[in-house]
């Protein structure tokens, strides 16, 4: 059972927030926990930004970037090997001939993050829990180049079909969907190298897409955190002695970030490492990435959660996105 | 999902050489692809995977796989219907039965229209009416499938395409 942490908004903060069209208990939230509380709000009323993931499984990258030149495109590599910012796009990035071969997918920096946590290698074993629509496993393929087998799982067949069909139009050869929840893959009982578990959430990260988040309630986060827990439990047990577990979450609650990674130390044979570079101390867009926090509110967390990290609009210029990378111990 | 055995590999090669010879040798030497099938009574539906993924698959599953690697298409009567997604592949193995379009027939072509006697910059390869034939854009891009109709035999008057390609761009981003 999780308890949403409340922080009593100040009047002078309750004002601003719903003049923003907030939830001033969010926004208390927020500002608690993270700096620079009106550039974060700032960062979520401007759009999203729009990066793109050249795809080397269906063509040369150079290659593409000159066409997408040739078209009026403008664009700036980012931080993240093969993944770029768009700054300028004639018409929709999406309705190009370049998409449909499938020389490029769209997909936020904050999610290529993830698979830079998890590292994957060719040849490995490794598990996409809550895959749909498929970005990350497209990347997981891509630096596996289409080697080994990866099972993706997504409850939802609508977005499954999504999923297929991206995989199919970027040549991913290498990938079983399952259509099913990830809570499923407790049967592959210590079968993955890697297992990446971009969890269900709250979407709080993702309120430049979907702007109801502003106003989303607290209570939330109960339904939520059980999912979560359950899909760590199952993870683990897929997992190998020895593998490697990335937890990641689009949301900025800490019910669903660092508790739920200090629960998961607390129920199993895990330890955290660091994120491998760019991600531990380098800058991602224009900051590094935020350490996890080991003090919320009343709570005082194990110090290896200072290893995660936070990608946050106004500090990355990306999605708001939470990072956990996890080892398995011998034992568990 | 299973290993294509020896009968159902003779089935399904006379039915791809059709379009490719040797494709089947190409796809698993070249490449490095397993090949797997689904087969019922009328119909051979396959794929190609990784070597991994197809030896994955030999353990006991359960009803919730969806897809496994590329899905190629099903062969019946003899007769293969090749996917978008095999399509990539023989244009990446030179297929033989391609038709290569104008520049100003990409787009109309791409967003679903039929190409009545369209302009044509070449073509390779032997077909008769109601064959299907991939379509090339003139830099080579692979565009899509196309079925032919050719009332005299000689001159191709109709492209009419086989998937709906605009639902990528549509959708896409």
């Amino acid at each position: 059972m999780v308890e949403a942490l409340r922080i009593a908004p100040t009047p002078s903060l309750r004002a601003w927030a719903d003049a923003k069209g907030y939830s001033s208990e969010l926004v208390a939230r927020w500002a608690s926990f993270y700096p620079h509380i009106v550039e974060l709000v700032k960062a979520l009323e401007r759009p999203p930004p729009r990066y793109i993931r050249l795809n080397p499984l269906a063509g040369d990258p150079q290659m593409t970037l000159n066409r997408l030149a040739q078209k009026g495109f403008e664009y700036e590599a980012t931080a993240i090997d093969g993944g770029y910012l768009l700054h300028n796009e004639p018409f929709a990035v999406g309705a190009t001939e370049e998409y449909l071969l499938g020389l490029y997918h769209i997909q936020d920096l904050s999610s290529q993050l993830a698979v830079v946590a998890l590292e994957p290698q060719p040849h490995e074993r490794v598990l996409d829990l809550a895959a749909a629509p498929g970005g990350k496993t497209i990347q997981i393929a891509q630096a596996m180049k289409n080697t080994g087998v990866i099972r993706a799982f997504d409850i939802d067949p609508t977005r499954s079909k999504a999923m297929r069909s991206n995989l199919g139009r970027c040549g991913v050869t290498n990938t079983i969907v399952h259509v099913a929840p990830g809570q499923d893959a407790a049967r592959f009982e210590a079968w993955a190298d890697r297992i990446l578990l971009d969890a269900p959430c709250t979407g709080e990260g993702v309120i430049q897409r979907d702007p109801r988040r502003k106003r989303g309630s607290l209570t939330e986060y109960e339904s939520c955190a059980k999912d979560q827990r359950e899909l760590m439990d199952a993870a683990v047990k897929a997992l190998k002695p020895g593998g490697v577990l990335v937890y990641s979450t689009c949301t900025l609650a800490p019910e669903e970030n660092e508790l739920q990674v200090q629960d998961a130390l607390e129920s199993h044979n895990l330890k955290l490492e660091p994120l491998p570079d760019p991600l531990a101390e380098r800058a991602v867009g224009p900051q590094p990435l935020l350490a996890g926090l080991t003090r919320i509110s009343q709570h005082e967390l194990d110090p290896q959660i200072q290893l995660t990290r936070h990608a946050l609009p106004h500090l990355n210029n990306c999605l708001g996105f939470y990072l956990a990378r996890f080892r398995k111990g011998a034992n568990e | 999902v299973i290993h294509i055995t020896d009968g159902q590999r003779a089935e399904l090669a006379a039915a791809v050489d059709a379009w490719q010879p040797g494709f089947l040798d190409q796809i698993e030497d070249r490449w490095s692809l397993a090949i797997i099938c689904e087969t019922s009574e009328d119909r051979i539906k396959w794929a190609v995977t990784s070597p991994e993924a197809a030896q994955d698959l030999e353990r006991p599953q359960d009803g919730t796989i969806a897809s496994a690697g590329l899905p190629m298409g099903d062969v019946r009567r003899g007769r293969w219907k090749p996917t978008l997604d095999a399509a990539r592949l023989l244009a990446r193995a030179g297929c033989r039965r391609r038709v290569r379009v104008a520049s100003e027939l990409v787009q109309p072509f791409l967003y679903g229209r039929r190409l009545d006697n369209p302009k044509l910059l070449g073509s390779t390869g032997e077909w008769s009416d109601g064959d299907t034939v991939l379509i090339e854009a003139p830099n080579g891009d692979m565009l899509g499938l196309a079925k032919l109709v050719i009332p005299h035999e000689v001159r191709v008057t109709r492209l009419e395409p086989v998937h709906d390609l605009g639902w990528y761009l549509r959708e896409g981003g």
